[in-house]
């Protein structure tokens, strides 16, 4: 027996022997489809909370999964103690569950086997930077925010960094390691006035290194002027209204208004929301294109491979107002009858591979802002994202903040605009789509209890008419 | 764990250990089918050490090195804390149910099939999706002041969606049990409650006005609550960000409010004598009859605020103590809820939303869209409001509280709350 020495998979042959007894087992048992998971994390975690630093903590984190799919169902096991012995019974486990699962037969999209190694390079490699360096820049960014204004109350400043390599073997063959280094980071002013307290946000995140954290002294300047501003608003009046969304607000939109109606796992076992969602049907005017794209170069929603050791693509959701596609896993493209498209994922290895989204965006048109405003009589001017849910039918995303428009032009703020839609009539009332896309990456979406999976969302300013807006 | 402690020790370096193990088993069944059996075993360890006044924080999920936890924690003590860790406390709690410990995955998976027979029995239209499991888990704390708590708790819970698709109408119902004891799992009130729904969902229509009085189900309860939460976090009071920061003892909310942190309430799986830092937990009345009485903390914020411990601080898996509730509470009212709906000529039943905790928390606004809700004029059901946002201000609503209902229900586990009624909120709905 191997145990594993400094709790670390990074020892000369030893993750190999554990795929070998894996495939021997596997082969032995006639298992038609299995998969095992094996992953390694460090993260760094650094938090102001006012003036006082709040956390400064480092953390580390092996475990593994094998997923065996029986004659009519999925067997899983997780686990964080890995050794060879254990790997066996593990196998037995996920083997004897499969086995429990009777009933109506599945089948999967099996592919070709694959063997690459992929690493993400970043720019400058957090593991490389002491930590006290992160902090002392994250404390310039607290102290500009805290020094803004006498009405800023206080403060929160998160980073974290997680490193993580993930080796995936399949009995089809399939051997892939990937490595990916993720940002997140959030930076929060918290203004007062009385008993009035307003807060705004700026969050961010990044797989391309450390150098994004060093030009956020502006965003953190912006942030605290935003907090203070947002005393002086009032509260939006509820209605319905023509809304211009701006492109952050507009990528959280697009990602609860269809994104996850487009994941694949939500209609493949349901016939009457399969008839809705039939390919071709119509959703939204000719010029609304929405895509889905992991090949998408260095935002934190792309990756080579999914969960499931297929090679991701590019989707198109959305072309010309016309539903196009949809996103899959193994399991649903096969009952679907639709190619695999490289979408199941999971955050880590305790759960299993879901249909997600990656990096889903509405897809640039012609307009300017000004040609987006010019004609509005009285609408909404909704900027920058609180979130949003959804749940398939309806959906609502909240803005940062709010302008009034009148008459074309961009009159007082308002804040808590909280907006709702309905599918089947909102993508309909799309009006005009600018040319200015820009992508989000400082969200990350939950599904079936697994949050915050790192995604990216997309989008240039869009206008909707007929928008319901809550409000007092 | 004791090599940690002993080599804290001879550093004389004071620190706590913290060891979390969990095994769980659970059953999915996807549109009405068992389609996925799963287990899971876990266990991971994290390291407070507190060097000079400064904390200093790792962890670490599998099986844990001893050294590197003392090497990184060490490293990490930047954080300038007055905590004193607790002395002597030496507990042994076991919460295990026999009955929920050998349940076999045959038998959750019969207690699936069951469920959805039923509901399919009325409603062959529907398509279920569920999901059980048993988890079993084991917390250990320690420190260099002799303290030696261990806490094993076993839960089931049973969560279950019954999707309906009428043309491009969709109906989603969520209900759900979690329990420490197998013989308080009440199959027949989670199904009478999808069943009372799917009835009264039988057509969709508009308030007749925008401000309208508005009831929220236990479900519901935590939109209203989720403000005052953060209220009175320790948390929220170091920043000086709370609007209850000046208001002890003061009477901000009805007094038909009283809303109590009790750990040792038998029912609610956040129960325990003992928090994560090895502090005794006590009774702590948050507001009473509309009065705020306290504030909760974990043994850092306590110290920088100067304020005495509650043992009230907890973690998030291996993150670091903050300061959390156990088991939350609300007085009920003395009208059932039916009298209640029966009294008002029309008024709003919200059940399910979206939407909650996106926005200025702190500030009490809130503005959801009504994902499950029921209008009822002079107490009967007229059908399902959609399309639909409800807002208003959570200092506000529960300033002035209609009514709350005699009748109580237990949340995931964590919240026994009645039906709230509020006099008067704003109902947006699509023209």
């Amino acid at each position: 027996m191997i145990n594993l020495i400094n709790n670390s998979l990074d020892k000369e042959g030893y993750v190999e022997e554990i795929k070998e007894i894996f495939l021997k087992l596997a082969k032995e048992k006639r298992i038609r489809y299995g998969e095992l998971r094996l992953e390694e994390s460090e993260v760094t975690n650094i938090g102001f909370r006012g003036k006082e630093l709040e956390e400064l903590s480092v953390s580390k984190s092996v475990g593994g999964n094998i997923r065996i799919l029986g004659r009519c169902g999925w067997g899983f096991i997780s686990f964080n103690d890995i050794n060879t012995e254990a790997i066996t019974d593990y196998f037995e486990e996920a083997c004897n569950a499969s086995n429990l699962i009777t009933g109506e037969e599945i089948e999967i999209e099996y592919s070709d086997p694959v063997v690459d190694r992929v690493v993400f390079p970043m720019g400058r490699d957090f593991r490389d930077i002491p930590i006290e360096e992160k902090k002392r820049l994250l404390s310039e960014h607290n102290d500009i925010m805290l020094n803004f204004s006498p009405k800023i109350q206080s403060t929160v400043v998160r980073y974290g960094d997680r490193f993580n390599k993930r080796y995936f073997i399949n009995t089809e063959g399939t051997d892939i390691v990937q490595e990916k280094g993720d940002i997140s980071s959030v930076l929060i002013a918290l203004a007062r006035e009385e008993d009035l307290i307003e807060q705004y946000h700026y969050s961010t995140g990044s797989i391309e290194g450390f150098q994004i954290m060093e030009n956020l002294h502006d965003k953190a300047r912006d942030t605290a002027e935003m907090a203070v501003r947002l005393l002086s608003a009032p509260v939006v009046k509820g209605g319905q209204y023509t809304v211009i969304l701006d492109p952050r607000l507009a990528g959280v939109f697009i990602h609860e208004a269809f994104g996850h109606l487009s994941e694949a796992d939500h209609v493949y076992e349901n016939e009457r929301l399969k008839e809705l969602m039939l390919i071709g049907k119509r959703f939204g005017p000719d010029f609304l294109n929405v895509v889905d794209d992991p090949t998408y170069p260095n935002l934190r929603g792309s990756y080579r491979y999914d969960d499931e050791g297929i090679l991701s693509r590019k989707t198109y959701l959305i072309r010309e107002g016309i539903l196009s596609g949809r996103l899959h896993s193994r399991e649903t493209a096969r009952k679907m009858g639709e190619p695999v498209t490289g979408n199941a994922r999971s955050i880590n290895y305790r759960f299993q591979p879901i249909v997600r989204m990656s990096n889903t965006f509405i897809v640039p048109g012609s307009s300017s802002f000004d040609e987006l405003i010019s004609d509005i009589k009285h609408g909404i001017y909704a900027v920058g994202a609180y979130g949003g849910q959804t749940s398939m039918e309806m959906f609502t995303f909240s803005a940062q903040e709010g302008y009034m428009i009148e008459n074309g032009k961009i009159g007082d703020m308002v804040r808590d605009v909280v907006l709702t839609g309905n599918v089947f009539t909102t993508l309909q009332n799309v009006e005009a789509i600018g040319n200015d896309l820009q992508f989000s990456q400082g969200g990350g979406c939950g599904k079936g209890g697994q949050s915050p999976l790192p995604v990216a969302t997309g989008s240039p300013h869009i206008r909707i008419r007929n928008v319901v807006i809550g409000g007092r | 764990m004791e090599e940690i402690i002993r080599k804290l020790k001879e550093k004389s370096i004071g620190g706590d250990v913290f060891f979390r193990r969990g095994i769980s088993t659970s059953v999915t069944f996807e549109a009405n089918r068992l389609k996925s059996i799963e287990s899971s075993e876990s266990s991971g360890a994290g390291l407070r050490v507190i060097v000079d006044n400064k904390i200093g924080y790792a962890s670490q999920y599998g099986v844990y090195e001893a050294d590197w936890l003392l090497e990184k924690a060490i490293a990490t003590a930047n954080i300038d804390t007055g905590l004193k860790l607790p002395s002597g406390l030496k507990v042994q709690e076991e919460s295990y149910n026999e009955a929920i410990d050998k349940l076999s995955v045959e038998d959750l998976t019969e207690l699936g099939k069951g469920m959805i027979e039923s509901i399919l029995k009325s409603y062959p239209e529907v398509i279920c999706n569920v999901e059980i499991s048993k988890d079993k888990g084991e917390t250990l704390i320690r420190n260099t002041e002799g303290v030696e708590c261990l806490r094993r708790r076993a839960s089931l819970g049973l969560g279950v969606h019954v999707n309906r698709i009428e043309g491009t109408d969709m109906l989603d119902i969520y209900e759900g049990d979690a329990v420490k004891e197998l013989d308080k799992l009440d199959k027949e009130r989670l199904l009478s409650k999808v069943f009372t729904a799917l009835e009264a969902s039988k057509g969709i229509v508009k308030p007749s006005r925008t401000q309208i009085p508005v009831i929220f189900t236990p479900k519901a309860v935590y939109v209203l609550l989720l403000p005052i939460i953060s209220a009175l976090s320790g948390k929220t009071i170091l920043m000086g960000a709370s609007p209850l920061q000046d208001k002890l003892d003061k009477k901000i909310f009805d007094e038909q409010f009283t809303f109590i942190d009790d750990p040792f309430d038998f029912d609610g799986l956040s129960g325990t004598s003992f928090d994560d830092e090895g502090l005794p937990t006590r009774i702590l009345p948050l507001i009473e009859s509309g009065v705020v009485k306290n504030f909760y903390f974990d043994l850092h914020t306590a110290s920088l605020l100067n304020r005495e411990p509650n043992g009230h601080g907890f973690r998030n898996g291996l993150s670091q103590p903050f300061p959390g509730l156990t088991n939350l509470i609300i007085n009920p009212g003395n009208s059932s809820i039916k009298d209640i709906i029966s009294s008002l000529d029309e008024v709003l039943v919200v059940d399910q939303m979206m939407g909650v905790g996106q926005g200025n928390v702190l500030s009490g606004e809130f503005s959801v869209n009504v994902h499950l809700g029921f209008l009822y004029r002079k107490g009967e059901v007229t059908g399902r409001v959609k399309d639909s946002m409800v807002a208003g201000n959570a200092y506000n609503a529960l300033a002035n509280i209609l009514a709350l209902s005699s009748e109580r229900e237990w949340i995931e586990g964590s919240l026994y709350t009645p039906y709230i009624c509020i006099p008067e909120l704003t109902v947006v709905s699509k023209e």
